[in-house]
């Protein structure tokens, strides 16, 4: 095998991972003889650029493999045979295969002749968010799909509890299970204790199927779920049946989402203290509900052995006593920390302060204008633990980001988000647009490993001289999302610079002034700048959708375009 | 091993002798990147005092010179600890130093990949093959050929479509 491997192209039809290193051995031998004597003279000159791409063995390109997106997999694919085996199982194991009722034929002939494998698969019988019931013969093919599928897949997501119950016996290493778009299925009953290696479980965010299939798990006493680490539950008015599926896993369980109305929280309160006091191995807790006190009830309920390593506490404003208990309980532990809070004062910023030398990630919203020291008081020296900032508010805080970019060496997550409906309050507008433009460029400056940026931040015509005259965003070549106005990209057209983002994948284009027109020929000039854009967002810009839908085709790998108006 | 054995190497130099017969006289500390030599040197138990050198027949000074500055600049760099490990994975980050190393030709980089991966030094293979997969991030299947020299052996026929299969695929 080995030998073969040298010239390369003879082991194109086998993908062998282990191939010897004693490729490497017989590759130096190449070299030519003599080689000390031209390193003595010119040590840079010695190697041999021979050594091309053809040379390296499989395993090294699996591995170089392995660092690419789905979207530069698909490419690879298409350089030669050799990649197109090698890059296969990397494609499998980055892609989902969605089924929907256009393909399940297409599919259910492929897989009967070509030995097709995949971890994650989808069944979507839904087309623009309305459901496609299957016909009697699709379920059929659905079947025959699985039995050739089934016993690889480790993940799943349906919108049909009778597809479940469909393909209970056909997927034996299901590992995920995403329910959470499921939608109501008269009189259909599951047996999860078919899955026994079920690690994850997001339920239905649809009131009636979670009723039902909690009922359906309690009632039939379904205990494969006492190994499960992850769930995303929905807790509605007085059934209790939810948290007694949590409690069936309280031992095992390491995430959980708990999705909580008021209503059910005051007819539950004291069943709710039972369920949390059980859960010791709790890591991250994410509760969504509208009521402070039920916040409060769960974060002093849950027991002191579990380390919460994050807190995320939803859109709806905490005080400070609660931050003061997180604080107290879990500052040794906590890294991530999402909250809003209703007003932000002296003492929530003296807290964030507190457990802030721990934190990886700080989300934080508010409602009324905070303390003009919030940014250099959470952060007021060097950090480089910190990696994700996200902050949502209609004010921004009188010492701005820039008086902290500097400080944050190791950021890769950055939201600043900032309504503008708010703005056109402010008194001298137009300074405070100039400021925005600061904020920008310091990011720019600073920031040069961001991958992940949101800056929704009003700007104007104005300002481009400006943006131009500073460090402008390419200077974040490694950015994967992006999120802004039309002004940083437009700076990049001015000053004609040959640059890609060569890994963004997704962009989201808001307008940042009423009635911005954005035209289908000013999409394809900036296509140029986003090669790798697989969803593009178009948020309410004044625009032709035809003419939005006509510059698809610049986007080499778009898959998704989304047009919304949002207020 | 024991704290007092791994303290009696660590107070040593080796000398490694590569394929071109040039010695490089190293601090163990800076050998032990690599997993390989590190348990090469436990197994021998060496004692102080021991006159050791290492033959590495196959990389050769050019290439092993690399490594070892490469190594020696990452001497000190704390091991990742337990509690990165759930974490996202924060290794696709490459370091301005490391960077500014591997600008070199695809033909030494290449090496580096082997030499990493037969050495087993670990930090040095991953920023070694992300490095190559930056190359072709965002780029055509064409231009990927173009960087890499390689020849399209597919037949019209072939290379036309990307695979039903992938269109029926999303990114998860």
């Amino acid at each position: 095998m080995s030998s073969r491997n040298v010239d390369g192209r003879s082991a194109s039809e086998q993908i062998v991972p282990g191939t010897p290193n004693s490729n490497y051995d017989l590759f130096l031998k190449k070299q030519p003889a003599g080689g000390k004597d031209v390193a003595k003279t010119f040590p840079d000159r010695q190697i041999d650029n021979n050594i091309n791409a053809i040379a390296l063995p499989n395993e090294m390109w699996l591995k170089i493999f392995a660092n690419l997106s789905y979207g530069d997999l698909l490419q690879v694919h298409l350089v030669c045979k050799h990649w197109r085996q090698l890059s296969r199982a990397e494609l499998k194991r980055k892609g989902k295969l969605v089924i929907t009722s256009q393909n399940l034929e297409d599919i259910c002939i492929l897989v009967e002749y070509e030995n097709l494998k995949y971890e994650n698969v989808e069944i979507r019988d839904e087309i623009d968010d309305k459901l496609v019931e299957f016909s009697n013969a699709q379920h059929a093919l659905l079947l025959r799909v699985f039995n050739y599928l089934g016993k690889d897949i480790v993940r799943v997501k349906l919108f049909k509890l009778s597809t479940l119950f469909l393909l209970n016996n056909l997927l034996p290493k299901l590992r995920d299970m995403d329910l959470s778009s499921l939608r109501y299925d008269r009189g259909v009953w599951v047996n999860l204790n078919k899955f026994s290696n079920l690690k994850s479980l997001l339920m239905p965010y649809n009131k009636l199927s979670a009723c039902q299939l909690s009922w359906t798990i309690v009632a039939s006493n379904q205990l494969s779920l006492a190994h499960l680490e992850k769930l995303d539950i929905g807790v509605s008015d007085s059934v209790a049946y939810s948290l007694d599926v949590i409690v069936m896993c309280a031992s095992s369980l390491h995430w959980l989402k708990l999705r909580l109305g008021t209503h059910a929280y005051l007819a539950l309160k004291s069943k709710l203290i039972e369920t949390f006091q059980k859960l010791t191995r709790l890591k991250v807790l994410d509760i969504g509900c509208t009521a402070m006190e039920a916040k409060r009830t769960i974060l002093e309920n849950i027991p002191k052995e579990s380390r919460l390593r994050a807190i995320m506490l939803g859109s709806d404003g905490v005080d400070d006593d609660l931050l003061e208990l997180i604080g107290r309980k879990w500052s040794t532990s906590l890294k991530c920390l999402h909250l809003k809070s209703n007003k932000i004062t002296r003492n929530t910023v003296k807290q964030l302060n507190f457990l802030n030398g721990n934190l990886r990630s700080l989300q934080l919203s508010w409602n009324c204008p905070p303390p003009r020291d919030l940014l250099p008081s959470i952060v007021p020296k060097v950090n480089k633990t910190l990696t994700e900032i996200e902050l949502f508010g209609t004010y921004l805080c009188g010492d701005s980001f820039c008086a902290v970019a500097e400080r944050l060496p190791n950021l890769k997550k950055l939201g600043l988000n900032f309504s503008f409906l708010a703005w056109r309050m402010i008194v001298d507008y137009n300074l405070h647009l100039k400021r925005m433009c600061e904020e920008m460029c310091s990011v720019f400056q600073h920031l040069t490993r961001l991958r992940h940026l949101a800056v929704i931040l009003p700007c104007d015509q104005n300002n481009i001289n400006y943006l131009c005259s500073q460090p402008n965003i390419s200077n974040l070549k490694r950015l994967k999302t992006l999120k802004s106005c039309l002004f940083p990209i437009k700076t990049l057209q001015i000053l004609n610079l040959k640059f890609t983002f060569k890994e963004l994948i997704k962009l989201q284009l808001n307008s940042c002034q009423k009635n911005e027109k954005l035209s289908g020929l000013e999409l394809v000039d900036i296509s140029k700048y986003f090669p790798a854009l697989e969803e593009l967002r178009i948020v309410n810009f004044d625009c032709d959708h035809n003419a939005i839908q006509g510059a698809r085709n610049s986007f080499p790998r778009l898959r998704r375009l989304q047009i919304v108006k949002i207020n | 091993m024991s704290k007092v054995s791994s303290k009696k190497i660590e107070a040593k130099q080796i000398d490694f002798q590569s394929s071109d017969n040039e010695f490089f006289n190293i601090d163990v500390q800076v050998a032990k990147c690599s997993g390989r030599i590190k348990t090469f040197l436990e197994d021998c138990g060496m004692r102080s005092g021991d006159n050791v050198i290492v033959p590495l027949p196959n990389v050769n000074s050019e290439i092993l010179r690399q490594i070892l500055n490469w190594a020696n600049y990452h001497k000190d760099d704390p091991q990742p600890n337990e509690d990165d490990r759930d974490e996202e994975k924060r290794t696709d980050d490459i370091s301005l130093w490391d960077a500014e190393f591997l600008k070199v030709d695809q033909g030494i980089l290449f090496h580096l990949i082997m030499a990493a991966n037969y050495r087993d030094i670990k930090g040095l293979f991953d920023i070694t093959c992300q490095t190559v997969a930056n190359m072709m991030k965002g780029k055509t299947s064409a231009e990927i050929r173009e960087t890499f020299n390689i020849r399209n052996d597919f037949t019209p026929a072939e290379e036309e479509p990307i695979g039903r299969e992938n269109e029926w695929c999303e990114q998860q």
